[in-house]
């Protein structure tokens, strides 16, 4: 199974879309601790503080774990675009052990990107907040939201491939994940006037995985709801792919 | 012993019938041609042997078991289904490396494969620039990766210019040199005429001849033609001797359904000098066509 997760890493790295994301990731931190900081104290916005760094810390998670998700998306239902799920199957029949290796892969995948968006958030944050005379204090909140960046988007990652076993079709993947997450998912947990609903709703347990403070849910309970997604949906995915001619 | 055998295989999708229990062997060593035209179930048959399409009955296996059940297939089949199922964006040495990889195979082989198929070149390119002709050899170096004892292959010559097909030919007989089965398709049947052993034909799902290809042309022998400066002479002497016989040409008779024994004796009995007979023979072609014609009728 290790060879194949680490063929599943490999075809990742010998694709341009991946290493476009992981040169973009820095870039989207440095934007994101710009825009949070560069308006502090305006607006409206509270002024710098002693919660500033764990604020900004988890700032940059819905772009980051949509980008580990469409990554997941990519990874799979990009293998039916392509046509190479042919030369996939041919070399590793067993379409389960593929399904689950492109799973591990993509969570790896995922999580290597929260971990440079936390070290890049936190290399341009640091300095910023030194240099402006506010105590930096990471606490138990921060590491709480630094464990549940690298953790959310490595859960994003799986996910997205669990979607795309499902659908198989690239873009109707894409447009269904990005239609749950803008629309469906806020319409569900409003139609049922439920404050807990929303709780056990895929991207709202992926918020929950990085956020702090009083009220938030525990970051395993978040994670736990999260993975519960993962494991049904790639089960019913992985089901479609074993069932399906491949023609 | 058979390297490949099909038994009673049958797909079915939907209320189409693609594949109609097919049954067949292909010996370990050979060249096989799968013909038929578009339509007649080859491209299915092969995906079905290769695990990619479940049989709606039947079986079909590599010296007994099935493709799924092969321990690391790529080492036993090599196949090449399409031109085109590669990610536009990687490398050609990426590709066979990924596949190498899950293969188990060392990442060496990858640079030795596309060695092999003239390409090692070009081993640093993406292959969304490859030309249809260099993407076929990629393919078939993916193919040979596993240093497999069976290749199969779908329609390699789809796409190629006249180069490529002297190039493919060359490569299918190297390969059977070697003493490798090889198991391919196609619907250029002057081009399979010149690099099979033995020849599938199959129409609607269903197989309409196995045989070699010396055994499907003798088979159609159309009967003898006589060149000569007599041919009204010659005319009248077959047909004495009971032949049907016809100008064809200048200086030619065609003498049809005659056996070369029966033309011999005519000519000697009435002292008609001739340059030239032989036996006219059907070509694959029209074995083909005669055979998937009948299956329509």
């Amino acid at each position: 199974m290790s060879r194949l997760i680490r063929t599943e890493l490999l075809k990742l790295r010998a694709t341009r879309s991946f290493l476009v994301a992981l040169a973009g990731t820095p870039v989207i931190s440095v934007l994101v601790v710009l825009a949070v900081y560069g308006t502090a104290g305006h607006q409206g916005n509270d002024p710098l503080g002693p919660e500033s760094l764990v604020q900004v810390l988890g700032a940059p998670a819905s772009i980051v774990t949509t980008l580990a998700m469409l990554l997941g998306i990519v990874g799979l239902a990009g293998e039916y675009r392509h046509k190479t799920i042919t030369t996939t199957l041919l070399a590793t029949p067993r379409r389960g052990r593929v399904v689950a290796a492109k799973v591990a892969a993509h969570a790896v995948a995922g999580g290597v990107i929260g971990a440079i968006t936390l070290a890049t958030t936190a290399a341009v944050a640091v300095p910023w907040l030194l240099q402006a005379d506010v105590a930096v204090r990471v606490g138990s909140d921060g590491a709480r939201v630094a464990a549940g960046l690298v953790l959310s988007t490595a859960l994003h990652g799986a996910l997205g491939v669990a979607i795309g076993s499902l659908l198989r079709n690239q873009t109707v993947a894409v447009a269904v994940a990005f239609a749950w997450l803008m629309r469906v998912e806020g319409a569900v947990a409003s139609l049922f006037r439920s404050e807990t609903l929303g709780d056990w709703l895929p991207f709202a347990a992926g918020r929950a995985i990085v956020s702090a403070g009083p009220g938030t849910r525990s970051l395993w309970a978040a994670a736990a709801v999260l993975t519960v997604y993962v494991v049904a949906l790639a089960t019913a995915g992985t089901r479609l792919v074993v069932d399906r001619d491949i023609t | 012993m058979a390297a490949m055998e099909l038994h009673e295989l049958t797909k079915r999708f939907g209320g189409v019938t693609a594949v109609d229990g097919l049954s067949l062997e292909v010996g370990e060593g050979t060249v096989t041609g799968f013909l038929g035209p578009n339509g007649a179930g080859k491209t299915t048959t092969l995906r079905m042997l290769l695990g990619l399409v479940r049989p709606t009955s039947g079986t079909a296996t590599f010296g007994g078991r099935r493709y799924v059940d092969l321990d690391e297939p790529a080492r036993h089949v090599g196949a090449v289904l399409e031109a085109s199922s590669f990610h536009p964006g990687r490398r050609a040495i990426d590709h066979l490396r990924i596949l190498a990889m899950a293969a188990g195979l060392p990442a060496r082989r990858a640079r030795e494969a596309l060695e092999r198929v003239g390409l090692g070149h070009a081993a640093g390119r993406r292959v969304g620039g490859f030309s249809l002709g260099m993407r076929q050899r990629v393919g078939l170096a993916a193919a040979l990766l596993g240093e497999p004892r069976v290749l199969i292959l779908d329609e390699p010559a789809n796409g190629l210019d006249p180069e490529g097909v002297q190039w493919l030919r060359a490569f299918l007989r190297a390969q059977a040199d070697d003493g490798r089965t090889v198991l391919v398709s196609s619907h250029l049947l002057a081009e399979v005429s010149q690099t099979v052993d033995r020849v599938v034909i199959l129409d609607k799902g269903r197989l309409l001849a196995h045989a070699s290809l010396a055994e499907l042309t003798d088979a159609s022998t159309e009967g003898m033609v006589v060149r000569t400066r007599e041919p009204a002479a010659l005319i009248d002497a077959l047909r004495a001797g009971g032949l049907r016989a016809e100008r064809t040409g200048p200086d030619e008779v065609s003498a049809a359904g005659a056996t070369a024994d029966a033309v011999g004796r005519a000519i000697a009995f009435h002292g008609i000098v001739v340059h030239a007979m032989y036996a006219k023979q059907s070509n694959l072609e029209d074995v083909f066509f005669r055979l998937t014609e009948g299956s329509r009728a």
